[in-house]
């Protein structure tokens, strides 16, 4: 009834969701996991300080996926630093431009940003011109958020998200902007120029930690938690594998064709 | 209040309740070989293909609705751009519908309007990569340094000419993608694939409804 | 600015004059082509001779899965390949993931000597599905109960070339044209991982050090390097083109970049050296 060669995958699989459901269990009972400082994160707030002592706008974009692409995820991801940087930005009464480049994204993103404004205090500033569909296509997104930077004089540039060959011009516009820019994407061919070019970035999987980072979600925490934990496993394997390979012991590699 | 059958089925649970129930059966079905399963799943594929076709067209409406609500606020700077989006989007399709994608029309529309102003616009990604590379690839600190040399190297290693600078290029070049950057990408494709898998988990257990707005 | 030595000036130089230079250094070999060599990578000859190799009646699978915007890099790299694989006793089907990838497909076709091969016969453009990877998956499952026409409209149960092609297991070779990574992943996952399909990965040139990864562990047959792999397989084939026309600027403007990268940090160094020797 098991697919051959496949039995290993779904003992992994397996484990992962068995550490999971534990660490949720204990999340559930308070005993969440801690997560480090990440720089990227903890500078929002200062990107939008700046912004309200500039009296100039916080750009904010979610990237160029939407929710039915692989990496939807980091759609997702970025929705979720909107609704922090959405609070922020209404705490400090900063004026906030967000522009997506898919349709479907659009209604998420407002209801994202509504509901950041209603949990800082202030439902009554939200406007739906903050919100801005472009277009689907790639780089007439990338254009139309150029000129918002360079038209708008935005102080501040948020981009959290899936990009793909327009990163390096979104960045790049921004600095000529002026705008201080925190960037994180998940895209690994896209992370170096975000790396040169923005003054903070989230590598890869730490734009996954939003969640757990900005609101302390336990069910994301146990989340990170159980990554960890898989990870090791993973650690693990491939050192013992090492070994047994040097031994020529194919114990590991046979198991694993399983 | 009487509950109608249509508020029932928009309840966010439903919804819920209905991808967890695809996603295990996909799951399901890489794992086991049952017919039934492998059957249903199958279906289940194609009519996810059928409502990504379906999408599309949503997606067209969506947008021909935004940009309508823009023209007829007259949003300053932006409705005569939409008046023109909405016009060539008209004109493509109808150009599309007579005389087919194939048509001669419809490729000269498509390959001189919309191949030539994409290639054009990616092709901006040059220049802002030369003052990105004169501005930012700065030796600020011991990594920057690394990052400096290494990108020097690859940069070299993809043109034709780097084995002609030093012969070394091509084997350093390919040094550094064979081993350093296919043991980080390795680490980064295994925590990438994890993380998936623990957001698949709780997409599938409901605790994850981001995608339902 | 006002008391700026040279090292400050040179370290704040306009972008425009390097934009200027870019577009010198880009337009004088397209114009006059300077003819710098072009070494061959072992993975361009895999892929070559994996073609050569295929046995009459194979079928290939191109899937363009990229944009008017990338065609720069995949747009050589499809026309060289096709050309190839025309000249060989081959079945050829084109097919598109993404939205502009049927045009494109159909703008390549275009441009390659048919020979004596029949459309519908020889080979097929299948057009546009959509769905993402679920598509994908689907496509490698059952072609048939997926596509009901072709790009052209023609029913595909009416192609003598669809008779033999019903799934993945029926492919010897499958080529992705793409600028995403995530694309090459997907094939992976959908067609290699079930199926062992060969996947030949002509991706543009930012996106192989991504792909390598899978070449080393074989998952991905072979890759294809941008306009670069473009012109390494065009003079394989000996058949000249856009890539190899490309070439020269390609490699004058990595030049400019990198001679860019250099005078940049010596204007940085030489300013920070100075600021050290004023504090002193």
């Amino acid at each position: 009834m098991l697919v051959s060669g496949r039995i290993a995958a779904l003992g992994a699989l397996v484990i992962v969701i068995v550490v999971y459901a534990w660490l949720l269990n204990r999340a559930s009972k308070g005993k969440v996991p801690r997560i480090r400082k990440m720089a990227g994160f903890d500078a929002i707030e200062e990107a939008v300080g700046r912004a309200t002592e500039m009296g100039k706008p916080v750009f904010f974009t979610p990237g160029i996926s939407g929710f039915d692409h692989a990496d939807s995820p980091q759609t997702i991801a970025g929705l979720t630093v909107l609704r922090h940087v959405a609070k922020l930005t209404a705490r400090y009464k900063a004026r906030l431009i967000a522009a997506v480049s898919k349709a479907t994204v659009l209604p998420v993103a407002e209801e994202t940003v509504r509901q950041g404004y209603l949990e800082a205090g202030r439902p009554e500033a939200y406007e739906p011109g903050m919100l801005r569909y472009l277009s689907d296509e790639q780089f007439a997104w990338a254009g139309g958020c150029i000129g918002i930077m360079h038209r708008e004089g935005i102080a501040t540039n948020i981009m959290v998200g899936n990009f793909m060959g327009e990163s390096l011009l979104l960045a790049e516009a921004g600095y000529q902007a002026g705008a201080i820019q925190v960037a994180g994407t998940a895209n690994r061919s896209q992370i170096g120029f975000f790396v040169t070019v923005a003054d903070y970035c989230l590598i890869g999987e730490e734009i996954f930690a939003a969640g757990a980072y900005l609101f302390q979600d336990p069910v994301q925490l146990a989340g990170l938690g159980a990554q960890d934990v898989a990870k090791w496993i993973a650690i693990g394997a491939v050192a013992l594998g090492i070994i047994l390979n040097v031994l020529g012991i194919p114990v590991l590699v046979n198991l694993l064709k399983m | 209040m009487e509950v109608t059958s249509m508020s029932v089925l928009k309840r966010r649970e439903v919804a819920v309740f209905m991808t967890a129930l695809a996603g295990i059966a996909v799951i399901a079905d890489y794992f086991l070989k049952v017919p039934i399963l492998n059957t249903a799943v199958a279906d289940l594929l194609r009519w996810g293909v059928i409502l990504a076709s379906f999408m599309l067209i949503w997606g067209t409406i969506s947008m021909i609705r935004i940009h309508a609500d823009v023209i007829r606020k007259k949003t300053p700077n932006q409705w005569y751009y939409s008046v023109w989006l909405v016009f060539l989007m008209v004109v493509f399709v109808a150009v599309s519908l007579i005389q087919g994608l194939a048509g001669p029309s419809s490729r000269w529309m498509y390959d001189s309007i919309y191949v030539a102003s994409s290639s054009t616009y990616y092709s901006i990604l040059g220049f802002y990569m030369i003052s990105a590379s004169y501005r930012a690839i700065r030796a600020r600190s011991g990594e920057a340094t690394l990052l400096l040399v290494i990108a020097v190297i690859i940069m070299l290693m993809n043109a034709p000419i780097g084995a002609a600078v030093w012969e070394g290029i091509p084997a350093l070049g390919k040094w550094i993608v064979d081993v350093p950057n296919t043991a980080a990408s390795r680490g980064y494709i295994i925590g990438l694939a994890i993380g998936a898998v623990i957001l698949g988990v709780r997409t599938l257990a409901g605790r994850e409804r981001g995608y339902l707005g | 600015m006002a008391g700026e030595d040279a090292w400050t000036k040179l370290g704040r130089i306009d972008p425009r004059i390097l934009y200027a230079l870019l577009i010198i250094v880009l337009i004088i070999p397209i114009i006059t082509p300077v003819g710098l060599p072009i070494p061959i990578t072992d993975q361009t000859r895999k892929t070559y001779e994996a073609v050569e190799k295929l046995p009459p009646g194979s079928v290939v699978v191109c899937s363009m899965d990229t944009s008017g915007a990338a065609w720069g890099e995949n747009g050589p790299q499809a026309v060289v390949v096709l050309k190839h694989l025309f000249q060989k006793p081959l079945k050829i089907v084109v097919v598109g993931f993404e939205t502009d990838g049927p045009m494109l497909g159909q703008q390549a076709l275009l441009q390659i000597p048919k020979g004596e091969k029949k459309y519908g016969e020889d080979y097929v453009n299948l057009g546009f599905i959509a769905g993402g990877e679920t598509a994908r998956a689907a496509f490698g499952r059952d072609i048939h109960k997926l596509v009901s026409r072709d790009f052209l409209g023609n029913p595909i149960d009416k192609l003598p070339i669809m008779e033999k092609v019903r799934n993945a297991e029926d492919f010897a070779l499958f080529f992705t044209f793409t600028s995403l990574i995530s694309a090459v992943e997907m094939y992976v996952r959908q067609l290699h991982a079930p199926y062992k399909t060969k996947v030949v990965a002509a991706i543009i040139g930012l996106g192989v050090p991504s792909i390598v990864p899978y070449y080393n562990a074989g998952q991905v047959f072979s890759i294809l390097s941008g306009s670069l792999g473009a012109a390494e397989y065009e003079l394989l084939t000996k058949m000249p083109g856009e890539g190899v026309r490309l070439s020269d600027a390609l490699s004058l403007s990595t030049l400019l970049v990198v001679a860019c990268v250099v005078v940049g940090n010596v204007a940085f160094l030489a300013v920070k050296k100075k600021r050290k020797e004023e504090k002193r």
